[in-house]
């Protein structure tokens, strides 16, 4: 027994420590911050659109099967078939880029928090919502929401910037810190990526995946079509009837639809679409149609 | 007390069937994975194979036989990494990070190199002192 002694203390250790580090990562709940609803809003006191998109609309509220227009926000869903996928793109013209929100599972900020999309979108009376970018299985990525930066911490990676003047900018987390960004107008940032397009331009080529997933998947993407005129792009996938898209092929799809900038958020079960009430698409979640919770969510809110 | 030979072909074998295993492992939970990969899960089996197989191999060859502490020492080492390099393959694979990952690799290299010193102190002991027959269940005999 003694000969074996550390051979059995030893692994015992190697066990429970290895135990220990599974739940911190996946199960343990962290709160950082336990009402994370603060918003800054006096990035927009200054602010003039480039070319302000104003829905038309004479202030009544429409909502149809596909569409929702009020005075500040006009909304229309439209289902495409690419690559044996089928694809949910919103397109979003509003008012003001203070329409564009974002809002934490159960307005808590902070790691292994989540909820699912359907659920923070109904919480926060959100006309539109698509999953965020799942900040909380990061540990770095600058997170700033509703113009308040919760993570200031860079890991070198490409950072979705949404401005308080409606536009759109991917920029390299390396160059500017996150009370930067705020300082410069970004009302809303994202830490996924990669960027899809640039200036109109493809900028993933076939070879680059998000954590080297190579395969087709479910995907969640965000892109600029003009001053406050955004699609939300969400596609099914790893299911019999949609394959799923690559990277390469969802930044095409997003720069037929005329973007000037797009991003990638996160895909895979994540990627949900929720509008007018209800999950318009078909997440899946081991190896089920059935929502993933998830960390945060982007939507659209009046 | 040094290892027989006995000893380090146990070890060899744990170190065959560590490699196997992780291999095995690896495999199955890339096929599992939406074909997300990671090196870190594909490779596992490297370390017990760099670590285990490769050095118990040469010592059987060689027939040099290290004490059981170093012995511990260093197969202590290698799970350490083994294992932290394949969970270090499970967070990429679901695309997220814990920076306590770190424990696994510090304290591999610690205990390897714990081992190898340990190996080395009792090499040069048993060269020290050449009436040992370097087993203890063989002492020299008493006439």
């Amino acid at each position: 027994m003694k000969r074996h002694l550390w051979t059995v203390c030893f692994t015992v250790a190697l066990i429970a420590f290895t135990v220990y580090l599974a739940l911190d990562t996946f199960v343990i709940a962290k709160v950082y911050d336990a009402n994370a609803v603060e918003t800054n809003t006096s990035m927009f006191d200054d602010t003039e659109a480039e070319e302000p998109a104003e829905p038309e609309t004479d202030g009544a509220v429409y909502v149809g099967e596909n569409s929702y227009v009020d005075g500040n926000v006009s909304i229309t869903l439209t289902e495409y078939e690419e690559y044996g996928t089928t694809v949910y793109v919103a397109d979003v013209t509003l008012g003001s880029a203070e329409y564009l929100k974002t809002a934490f599972a159960n307005d808590v900020y902070g790691r292994n928090v989540t909820a699912t999309t359907s659920s923070i979108a109904e919480a926060n009376e959100a006309v539109l919502a698509i999953n965020g970018d799942f900040y909380g299985s990061q540990e770095k990525g600058y997170v700033i929401r509703n113009g308040v930066v919760y993570r200031s911490s860079a890991k070198g990676a490409e950072v979705l910037c949404i401005y308080a003047d409606g536009t759109m900018k991917v920029v390299n987390d390396r160059d500017y810190t996150a009370d930067e960004l705020v300082g410069t107008g970004v009302w809303q940032a994202f830490s996924f990526g990669p960027g899809l397009v640039e200036n109109g331009d493809v900028s993933v080529d076939e070879n680059d995946e998000v954590g080297r997933a190579k395969a087709s998947n479910p995907r969640t993407a965000i892109g600029l079509i003009d001053s406050n005129h955004f699609v939300f792009v969400v596609s099914d996938g790893r299911t019999d009837e949609s394959e799923g898209l690559s990277l390469y092929e969802l930044a095409k799809f997003m720069q037929s639809l005329g973007v000037k900038e797009a991003y990638n958020l996160d895909g895979g079960g994540s990627s949900t679409m929720y509008f007018n009430g209800e999950v318009v698409n078909n997440p899946t979640s081991g190896g089920k149609i059935k929502e993933r919770e998830v960390s945060d969510i982007v939507y659209v809110g009046t | 007390m040094y290892t027989s030979e006995l000893d380090i072909k146990r070890n060899l074998i744990w170190s065959i069937a560590g490699t196997v295993f992780l291999a095995l492992f690896g495999a199955v939970y890339e096929l599992f994975s939406h074909e997300v990969y990671s090196y870190f899960m594909i490779y596992a089996f490297a370390i017990p194979l760099l670590f285990g197989v490769l050095p118990y191999a040469l010592l059987l060859n060689a027939k040099k036989y290290p004490g059981r502490t170093a012995a511990a020492l260093w197969n202590s080492g290698a799970a350490a990494l083994s294992v932290g390099c394949a969970f270090r393959g499970a967070l990429d694979i679901y695309g997220t990070t814990n920076s306590l990952i770190i424990v696994y690799p510090v304290a591999g290299i610690l205990l390897l190199t714990a081992g190898l010193i340990a190996g080395s102190v009792g090499m040069q002991k048993k060269k020290r002192s050449p009436e040992r027959t370097g087993c203890a269940h063989n002492p020299p005999r008493q006439y």
